[in-house]
């Protein structure tokens, strides 16, 4: 009641000023809102192109339609490809072989050259004539480097004949059919991508959209290489970074527009009193807020930007889509927070030592000064040398990345303020109160980013338990808990000539992973109904591994793809099916006999999927496994005699094998693709927690900081802001626009991101509250002065 | 009679915690006349500098100036035209010349008769020459208070007000700036209406009225 009071009382006192806080805490927030739901539906639509939910994605084709010019405006789209799409038969030609063809989908027209993955044979095409296809593509042709493929023209008429000049492949997506071409073949202008599957649910492809009514579906793309995808989930608590950047950008310039504002008062009361009024009016405090506001906006997606690049990521994510890092990225944005906050301070200090001398003060906070100097200097040089790692470095990259933070902001903060080299302990002991609760809130902040950031690397794949004791041949390669898919991979990479990998899993991830054997031991188990993996590896020749694993075939679904056997249902992957949005639920009783017992839409599977202990996924793309149980499960390649392979093979091999480390983090389902919803949830709740905290601490240790420097600053005589004594109308008036600010930005962030059935709505409401938290402190810094306002001169 | 007020009464806020800050003052100011009213903090001395110059309008009363009665219509016209006011803490734009400041009203107030030459001799007059291309944030204190007067000039008002114009001043700034307040008067004609603390500044007036319980006392002489 006594806000209310309050606020009746200021809006019957002040009812323009109390207008103008009121616009200004709205517009922004609408605006915050606005953006966020322009994020959603690109983030919807990406998820849905990522998983390959194609019926799911047709409905937002109209967002995307809209939303295809804002990816061509899309700032640092460097990556961005726009492509067409039309299906084609590409044939081989010549002799031996001829004719042999496939049908694959061909993404023409591409703007930018595309490339990926791992060249295995050959060379790159450059700028002659030529293709370099998958290794996929080259088996179904068969055809190697030096064959010649045909290829329609893209205008329908004739065929092109390419010389095949390279083969590749892509560690994560072994059974990739694409082809990259170059030249100026009549096929293509720069560059065509071949693919087996429909672009559209492509993974590669993030951004599209398609106008069916010209039977050519035109698309806009930016192209993704396997990482980002990896990252590509929308419950990606990251996404929050550019809102603590954002918060933390606030306060930093605020403390930087602090001089800048005591003297555009000044200013703006000369002109007043020269122009005969009495007092700047209301005006002044409108101008001066919004320019806080603004000049903090400039800088956090300045900041955001910067940490983007610093991070590796895109400079435009920033606006559009906030591609940042993983837990690798952490460090390098705490640290670059810390650098930007620091440095803000130190180019404070420095206006203010310059405008002290003038006015024939004694310069105060040398001391500090110097101190935030090497700070800014220090963070910078570890900013850019601190390497994107991954797994437990990140986790200790992200403590002390932490303490950083929570370092820098307090020097950043007090630097802001003209401190005497005392000040620290006067404003320890002027604020005990505040600062006490400002650190317990950051060190929460720090175990929880901590705690974050470990859950991330740690709840991921099951220890492999028991294959401590697997045959590893003398001369062997042993790679150990890598991903299933690269176990495939590089089994296939194997030469001829050598024995034959041995892919290995852990015994008790028998019960939800997958299952990586040959079709020799597959059939093996299929015959003696082997229910259990340990036993396959007793009683079966696990056979040479020359192509990717797992493939056994089934007479009633002939292009299904599972393997292993269990007495559960398993959720097979049906090509034919899965082209229309569906699945078969196949069903492998403890007889052997397979039995299809449902057909279902995707997204039923891809629950069932995951609800059904046991179930196994194998040869799904990852759109019908959203549980990750493909990346989950790491496994074991034993490649023998790896050292009495050629040197060429040994580096090949070895390429490849760097290629998948490089990106094993990534692959790791808790890092990346975080598909679990509780864990999500869980994730979100935290980096909520965390942003909440972090604004309160911040603002906090801002306001002890402004609030002894008031002091000092009376005592070195440096012309002040006058004391500034909050009235209770102002904080009244403020605490209505933050809370409407922040209200309106919930609400809309809320409602937009889909509320508490996701976790998105929270994800996005809070540190929308979060930044208006910080802005409302900002704005209590820079509220009106009742003394100079109210009936002053 | 250049400024008139007539049984003046004002307070804040209303009904039972209404405070009255005066109530009963008259008062009259003629040209050349120097004036100082004087008081302890709150009695109300600077709300009537503020209803004088049409800032505040006075909960009852009527203000004249050169004949004219002061209403929220005309207060604006009648303040740049005939007043100029002088504040405790100069006012001036910080990083303008002290040549700036000076011109800047003209600009304003688009004074068309106000040219380089009265500038130039407003510099004179207040020894602010050697001074006029300093910005003011460079300038004493004393200094700055000096321009903040030549300011409050430019147009040629015929009353001039300030608001503990001494202020933030040391004795001796203070001294200057009473002498010159006086010189104004005797030499241009300006009425001049001080509000004060500082008893070297009221001393310099031709007239003293003190605030005692919301009444205004003559103690001149």
């Amino acid at each position: 009641m006594t806000a209310v009071r309050l606020a009746v009382r200021f809006l019957r006192a002040d009812r323009r000023l109390a207008l103008s806080y009121l616009v200004l805490a709205f517009v922004p927030a609408f605006l915050c809102g606005a953006a966020v739901s322009i994020d959603k539906t690109y983030q919807r639509a990406v998820t849905q192109s990522v998983r390959g939910d194609f019926g799911a994605f047709a409905y937002a084709i109209s967002d995307l339609r809209r939303e295809s010019d804002l990816a061509d405006r899309m700032v640092g789209r460097d990556d961005a490809v726009a492509v067409r799409f039309r299906t084609a038969q590409v044939e081989r030609v010549g002799t031996p072989g001829a004719g042999v063809t496939a049908d694959l989908g061909v993404v023409s027209g591409a703007t930018h050259d595309i490339s990926f993955g791992v060249l295995i044979a050959g060379r790159p095409a450059g700028r002659d004539e030529g293709m370099v296809i998958s290794a996929e593509v080259a088996r179904r042709l068969q055809i190697a480097v030096g064959d010649e493929v045909e290829v329609p023209n893209e205008s329908g008429g004739g065929r092109t004949r390419i010389l095949v000049r390279g083969i590749y492949v892509v560690p994560t997506r072994p059974g990739d059919l694409a082809g990259y071409l170059t030249g100026t073949s009549g096929a293509t202008g720069r560059a065509q991508w071949f693919s087996d599957t429909d672009p559209f649910t492509d993974p590669r492809l993030r951004y599209l959209a398609a106008d069916r009514s010209f039977g050519v579906r035109s698309a806009a793309g930016v192209l993704a290489d396997e990482h980002e995808i990896a990252q590509s989930s929308v419950l990606s608590p990251f996404y929050l970074l550019p809102s603590f950047l954002a918060v933390l950008a606030v306060l930093a310039v605020t403390g930087l527009t602090a001089i800048t504002r005591r003297r555009l008062l000044a200013a703006a009361r000369g002109f007043a009193a020269a122009g005969g009024r009495a007092e700047p009016d209301w005006r002044f405090h409108v101008l001066a807020i919004t320019m806080v506001t603004l000049a903090a906006a400039l800088l956090g997606v300045v900041g955001a930007a910067l940490a983007c690049r610093v991070a590796g990521r895109q400079i435009g994510a920033v606006f559009g889509h906030y591609w940042v890092d993983t837990a690798a990225g952490w460090p390098q944005l705490a640290i670059f927070v810390v650098g930007v906050t620091a440095g803000a301070g130190l180019l404070s200090q420095v206006v203010l030592t310059i405008s002290s001398r003038r006015a024939g003060h004694r310069p105060a906070g040398q001391r500090v000064t110097a101190t935030a100097a090497v700070v800014a200097v220090a963070v910078g040089i570890v900013a850019l040398v601190a390497p994107p790692t991954g797994g437990a470095t990140s986790v200790w990259l992200t403590l002390i990345g932490g303490a950083l933070l929570t370092a820098g902001t307090v020097v950043g903060l007090t630097t802001v303020a003209p401190l005497r080299p005392n000040a620290v302990r006067r404003l320890v002991v002027t604020n005990r109160r505040t600062l006490r609760a400002s650190a317990a809130a950051l060190g929460l902040t720090v175990f929880f980013a901590a705690w974050f950031s470990a859950h991330l690397h740690h709840s991921g794949a099951a220890p492999d338990a028991g294959l401590a004791g697997a045959a590893q041949p003398p001369g062997s390669l042993v790679l150990d808990r890598i991903s299933h898919e690269d176990a495939g991979h590089l089994a296939a990479l194997y030469p001829t000539g050598a024995a034959r990998p041995a892919i290995l899993t852990a015994p008790d991830e028998t019960a939800t992973g997958p299952r990586a054997v040959t079709p020799q031991a597959a059939e093996c188990v299929a015959s003696l109904k082997i229910t259990t993996f340990s036993e396959m590896q007793e009683r079966c020749d696990l056979g040479p591994a020359r192509t990717p694993v797992n493939t056994v075939r089934f007479t009633d679904a002939p292009d299904a793809q599972v393997v292993g056997a269990s007495d559960r249902p398993q959720v097979l992957a049906d090509p034919e099916l899965i082209q229309h949005g569906e699945v078969a639920v196949l069903q492998i009783d403890t007889d052997g006999t397979i039995r299809r017992t449902a057909r279902l839409p995707a997204e039923p599977a891809r629950w069932l999927g995951g609800i059904l202990p046991g179930v196994v996924l194998d040869g799904v793309p990852p759109a019908l496994d959203p549980f990750g149980l493909q990346q989950s499960a790491s496994v074991m390649l034993v490649l023998p005699e790896f050292d009495s392979l050629t040197a060429p093979d040994q580096n090949r091999i070895r390429a490849a094998v760097e290629r998948s480390a490089r990106y094993a983090y990534l692959n790791d389902e808790s890092s990346t693709d975080v598909t679990d919803r509780w864990l999500s949830l869980l994730l979100s709740w935290s980096a909520l927690l965390l942003a909440t905290m972090l604004a309160a601490a911040t603002g906090g240790a801002f306001v002890a900081a402004q609030r002894t420097t008031r002091q000092l600053q009376c005592d070195v005589g440096v012309p002040l802001a006058r004391r500034t004594g909050v009235g209770l109308r102002q904080l009244a008036v403020l605490g209505i626009a933050a809370v409407i600010g922040a209200a309106i930005g919930i609400v809309t962030a809320w409602h937009v991101n889909g509320g508490a059935d996701s976790g998105y709505g929270l994800t996005w409401a809070l540190p929308v509250a979060g930044v208006w938290l910080a802005v409302a402190v900002c704005a209590w810094r820079y509220g009106r002065r009742p003394d100079v306002y109210a009936h002053g001169w | 009679m250049l400024v008139k007020c007539d049984d003046l009464q004002h307070s804040y806020g209303s009904g039972h915690t209404a405070v009255r800050v005066f109530h009963e003052v008259s008062l009259a100011v003629d040209r050349g006349e120097t004036l100082a009213v004087t008081g302890p903090s709150g009695s109300g001395k600077s709300t009537l500098l503020r209803i004088i110059s049409g800032v505040q309008e006075p909960n009852s009363g009527s203000v004249f100036i050169n004949g004219q009665k002061m209403t929220a219509r005309n207060a604006v016209e009648l303040r740049s035209k005939h007043i100029g006011i002088v504040y405790q803490d100069h006012r001036l734009v910080p990083f303008l010349t002290v040549r700036e400041n000076l011109v800047l009203p003209a600009q304003l107030l688009k004074m068309s008769q106000v040219g380089d030459a009265e500038i130039d001799g407003l510099l004179s007059r207040f020894k602010l020459s050697e001074l006029r291309d300093r910005p003011c944030e460079s300038l004493s204190g004393g200094e700055q208070q000096r321009v903040g007067i030549a300011r409050a000039l430019v147009g040629g008002p015929d009353v001039l007000l300030a608001d503990e114009p001494t202020g933030a001043l040391d004795q001796t700034a203070s001294r200057q700036v009473a002498t010159l307040l006086d010189r104004l008067a005797s030499r241009f004609g300006v009425a001049v209406i001080v509000a004060t603390h500082d008893p070297v500044v009221a001393a310099g007036m031709h007239r003293r009225l003190a605030f005692h319980d919301g009444t205004l006392r003559d103690e001149t002489g």
